[in-house]
């Protein structure tokens, strides 16, 4: 059931890569996206930890390359998924900081925190990101923002989705709901460019952004968006492309200088760095240089990559693209021909090969760049935010229609195959029920396997939790059971399952409890994610403090080389400001506390400040 | 199907309403004259559209499985000859048995899936 919100809400755009955040305008009826602290309108999904202080965003990734092992990106490509799942193996090659198997195989990220260390899940790091948009949003709109749409990938599956909602809830965010990305851009398009369309219009969404791709196609028409189909890819993004290019920068560097820099995570970082630039500028030059002056070990990096050759090492990755287009569009049962507009969403569908290969799949046809490729999505979840929350008024009359991305559907003997009850791009809200049989004679109790995907055999999806219905009469094998999904807007999944005379009921909500975060522990990462806040605020009171101070030395000193100043001072005045000059330096470079910072400030001022009152 | 049990829901047997009616169209009403109908309800009904009647999603969830049944031109055939038994004996041939696999195997599934 859909509730109302009051407050400010926002929508938020939780990339791999990079985060954006926007709110709906009522006096304007539009979104507006927010621009952070270091006035970018996007920013990076980066956490970092160093021996003083926490740092998130843009602060984090631009020290990423001296602190690489505590510098935390890629949560999202964490999120929701198992330690053991073979994704992570691989990326974790990849990473330069440290991840670890936890509780219920888990995956925990390493970090040293104030000389400490810690283990973080993904859900953390995201919360982290989390909080920095929504301090973000605070800043802007000057008012506390409680309220927020969080994006995800339409491939998303529930564990991610809920994992990411669990992530919300630790910034200390009402989740008002967890919409798709490519529904979400698909929302900015509509309302930015078909506002008086009246023609029914088939619009595909191209999705590629720094860690995920989807493609989704609706249909837009009379304030309806309805979403047909989906698919999509949640480990194919700007990251992949830049892997291929370190990869092969590390192989050229071996050959070239006999050295492999592969398990050195600073020469890595400086690389990826370098790699994402040259890949961004290929985007419009049909060259560029990449120049590291002291790569490893002294020896530079100096090469040359044309587009030629970056097309050459991602086509696999590109035909892979178009593949999940096909897929899409036969998912839908619409021909490519009937599709009005392709829009392109994310950082990725700027590289010109990839819009080349998708024009050349729908023959020829131009494609929509008319919105921010980075922006629309984020514009896309403040429109939901505004039409959930009960203080807009005048939110823009449209309504949603959006579906399952994967088939839902329970285990069945013999040989354990997949049922499929709610098949993959079903709208929601839904609900469907199926008869069943027993297997056997005089059974009494049954147990009921859910599932999400699409292989044959139910073991090799998604189980998202099981119950059992037990206190069946003795009847022979066959005797009918009902199986019942019912999954509301929100995408919450509630199975039920009766025996036919009604005389045996039970049913559970899917909530993944097994890996899913308990409430207990979402509010232990709360109360810790409050105090990581404190101490943020604490070190720049602290840092203020000692720049304060700083400032003030300097000011004494300035004093005292002024020759005016100099000569009205007697010898002992000039003898305690000295001494005094030199305990502050003895301050500034020790640790110590604010309080006795700020006290020895005020110290400073008590014998400066009347020394020169007698000069004057 | 349908030995008169007592089930929820629109898409059970027992109670399911005449898709035609759901949707307020006539039984010769176009595709055209479908979708339009169904876009109108779905803006009406949406549980988005109606945070204080949660009576408003299980409409939807009707006029939703209408629409899907009338907006494929083969099951509106199929209803239209035989009504709901029709589309049911396509889905319900196919009946499979339940697992009855022990919570035991479960967990050792739910542990090492």
């Amino acid at each position: 059931m859909a509730k109302r919100y009051q407050g400010c809400a926002v929508g938020i755009d939780l990339g791999t890569t990079y985060s954006c955040v926007a709110v709906w305008q009522e006096e304007h009826q539009r979104a507006e996206i927010i621009h952070n602290d270091q006035g970018n309108r996007t920013t990076p999904s980066c956490v970092a930890f160093t021996d003083k202080q926490r740092l998130i965003g843009d602060a984090a990734k631009n020290q990423a390359a001296s602190n690489p092992t505590n510098t935390i990106f890629d949560a999202k490509r964490l999120i929701g998924r198992k330690y053991s799942d073979s994704i992570i193996k691989n990326d974790m090659m990849l990473w330069p900081f440290k991840v670890i198997p936890g509780v219920d195989d888990k995956p925990m990220i390493v970090v040293t925190y104030k000389g400490q260390e810690k283990r973080l899940c993904a859900e953390e790091i995201s919360s982290m990101v989390l909080t920095k948009m929504r301090d973000i949003a605070e800043a802007y709109l000057e008012s506390p923002v409680n309220n927020a749409v969080i994006t995800v990938p339409a491939y998303f599956s529930d564990s991610q989705r809920k994992a990411t909602k669990d992530a919300g809830a630790i910034a200390g965010l009402n989740v008002m709901r967890i919409i798709n990305e490519p529904t979400a851009a698909a929302f900015a398009y509509g309302l930015d460019k078909l506002a008086d369309c009246k023609e029914e219009r088939n619009i595909f969404i191209f999705d590629l952004g720094g860690g995920t791709f989807d493609v989704s196609l609706l249909t837009i028409k009379d304030k309806v968006f309805e979403v047909k189909a989906t698919a999509g890819n949640t480990h194919l993004g700007g990251e992949d492309f830049d892997n291929r290019m370190v990869n092969y920068f590390v192989e050229e560097f071996k050959r070239k200088n006999n050295v492999d820099i592969s398990g050195n995570s600073k020469a890595l970082r400086r690389l990826r760095s370098a790699c994402e630039r040259a890949k961004r500028t290929l985007s419009f030059a049909f060259d560029t240089v990449i120049e590291i002056d002291a790569l490893y070990q002294g020896i530079d990096l100096y090469s040359s990559l044309s587009r030629a050759k970056f097309e050459e090492l991602n086509m696999e990755l590109f035909r892979n693209c178009m593949e999940t287009v096909d897929k899409c569009l036969i998912d839908a049962k619409i021909d490519r021909s009937c599709i009005h507009d392709v829009v392109l969403v994310g950082g990725s569908s700027r590289i010109p090969k990839v819009q080349q290969l998708l024009q050349e799949f729908f023959r020829g046809k131009d494609l929509c760049k008319s919105i921010n490729p980075d922006e629309a999505v984020a514009y896309g979840a403040a429109v939901q935010a505004a039409l959930l929350t009960e203080d807009i008024k005048k939110a823009p009359e449209l309504v949603l229609l959006d579906v399952t991305p994967l088939s839902l559907g329970i285990g069945t003997t013999p040989g354990d195959l997949m049922d499929v009850v709610i098949p993959r791009n079903t709208t929601i809200p839904k609900k469907m029920t199926k008869r069943y049989t027993t297997p056997e004679d005089n059974m009494t109790s049954v147990c009921i396997n859910v599932y999400e995907g699409e292989r044959t055999r139910a073991k090799d999806n998604n189980l998202l939790g099981w119950f059992k219905l037990s206190g069946l009469p003795h009847a022979p094998r066959g005797h009918p059971l009902y199986v019942c999904f019912d999954i509301d807007a929100d995408g919450i999944l509630n199975v039920s399952a009766w025996e036919e005379t009604n005389c045996c009921r039970n049913e559970i909500t899917i909530t993944n409890d097994n890996e899913r975060l308990s409430a207990k522990e979402i509010q232990r990462l709360i109360e810790e994610a409050e105090n990581y806040k404190v101490e943020d605020a604490n070190f720049l009171e602290k840092a203020n403090a000692l720049s304060d101070l700083d400032r003030y030395v300097y000011k004494m000193e300035k004093a005292l080389k002024d020759k005016d100043i100099c000569s009205k001072l007697c010898p002992l005045d000039k003898e305690k400001i000295e001494s005094a000059i030199a305990k502050a330096r003895n301050l500034l470079v020790g640790d110590n506390q604010q309080r006795e910072i700020k006290e020895f400030e005020n110290f400073l001022k008590g014998i400066f400040e009347p020394i020169m009152a007698k000069t004057k | 199907m349908g030995m008169g049990s007592k089930l929820e829901g629109p898409s059970t047997p027992a109670n399911r309403r005449d898709p035609y009616e759901v949707l307020s169209v006539s039984r010769d009403s176009s595709d055209q004259e479908i979708k339009t109908a169904y876009r109108k309800l779905a803006l009406k009904y949406h549980p988005d559209k109606n945070a204080s009647n949660p009576e408003a999603s299980e409409l939807f969830k009707e006029v939703a499985y209408s629409y899907s049944i009338l907006s494929d031109p083969e099951k509106r055939r199929q209803y239209d000859s035989a009504g709901f038994e029709a589309l049911d004996a396509d889905s319900m041939d196919m009946e499979i048995d339940l697992s009855n696999l022990g919570t035991v195997n479960t967990m050792f599934a739910a542990l090492f899936s």
